[in-house]
């Protein structure tokens, strides 16, 4: 078990580097959590601040939702495009090919030596 | 886009720095999110989105550096901001983007989330990829790093 660190040596370890070691203490201590908190909470200005920093602008959601609308409306039709050409393709094969369902290069059915056609 | 727009921009933004490349982080996300759908089995969507997001920034920053264009932080720091967003904000907002500039992107991205949605260490240590305990730290240290920047250091 270690000794639990000073309010001092905690607030050194976290300026000089060594967040390692207060990550291990914290297992170690769970009182520790809540010092650490306390020691480095945000004020409430700080925190608002903070949010206005990294906020979107207010034009944010409708000019990204309609870039990413058209994004995904050329998808959809890129989609749409590669079935027409499936269905080009699908025709194409039963337009050329034997209606029976044998490809081309496929082997003729075997003919059958025993039957006499003539009846003799 | 209503329900998770602002989540995304937030952890693009915080990753990029530049209000301009996060939007377009933004409809990177939801595009891909709209057609990989189906791989979400199992997963909790705004889990998923938080990765994706964080991931997509993280490669919108290479790229750029690949190009030879400012990243992000760099952007800030060498004189080049977002002239706009500084000329409209406050003084004090000003002053925030600047000390949020200086901090790594990890620490970055933990005080953002933690600060404005609230999320857990889980979920920190989740998007970001560390343990909760290394994320505690991380964001005490960030905290602490971001008050003495901005000249409030409780020494």
């Amino acid at each position: 078990m270690t000794r639990r660190p000073t309010d001092r040596t905690l607030r050194r370890w976290l300026r000089s580097g060594r967040p390692a070691r207060v990550a291990r203490l914290i297992d170690v201590h769970p009182g520790v959590v809540a010092r650490l908190e306390a020691m480095s909470r945000l004020d409430d200005e700080t925190a608002q601040t903070l949010g206005e920093a990294v906020a979107p602008s207010e034009d944010f959601a409708e000019r990204t939702g309609g870039a990413v609308a058209t994004r995904l409306d050329a998808y959809r039709a890129l989609g749409l495009v590669g079935d027409l050409l499936g269905v080009g393709w699908r025709t194409g094969q039963l337009l050329l090919w034997d209606t029976s369902g044998a490809r081309p290069d496929e082997d003729p059915p075997p003919v059958d030596e025993d039957h006499d056609p003539g009846g003799g | 886009m209503d329900q998770y727009g602002a989540l995304i921009y937030r952890v693009a933004v915080s990753v990029v720095q530049d209000p301009g490349l996060a939007e377009d982080v933004v409809q990177e996300v939801l595009v891909k999110a709209w057609t990989s759908m189906p791989s979400w089995q199992g997963d909790v969507p705004v889990r998923w989105l938080r990765r994706v997001a964080r991931n997509e920034a993280i490669s919108v920053v290479r790229r750029r550096r690949r190009l030879g264009g400012p990243a992000g932080l760099e952007s800030r720091a060498s004189g080049e901001p977002d002239v706009e967003r500084l000329v409209e904000g406050r003084g004090e907002v000003r002053a925030l983007r600047e000390a949020l500039g200086e901090l790594d992107d990890v620490a970055r991205t933990l005080l953002v989330l933690r600060e404005t949605e609230g999320l857990s260490y889980e979920d920190l240590a989740d998007v970001v990829g560390l343990t909760p305990s290394a994320v505690r730290a991380r964001l005490y240290r960030a905290r602490q790093a971001l008050k003495g920047r901005l000249g409030g250091w409780d020494r």
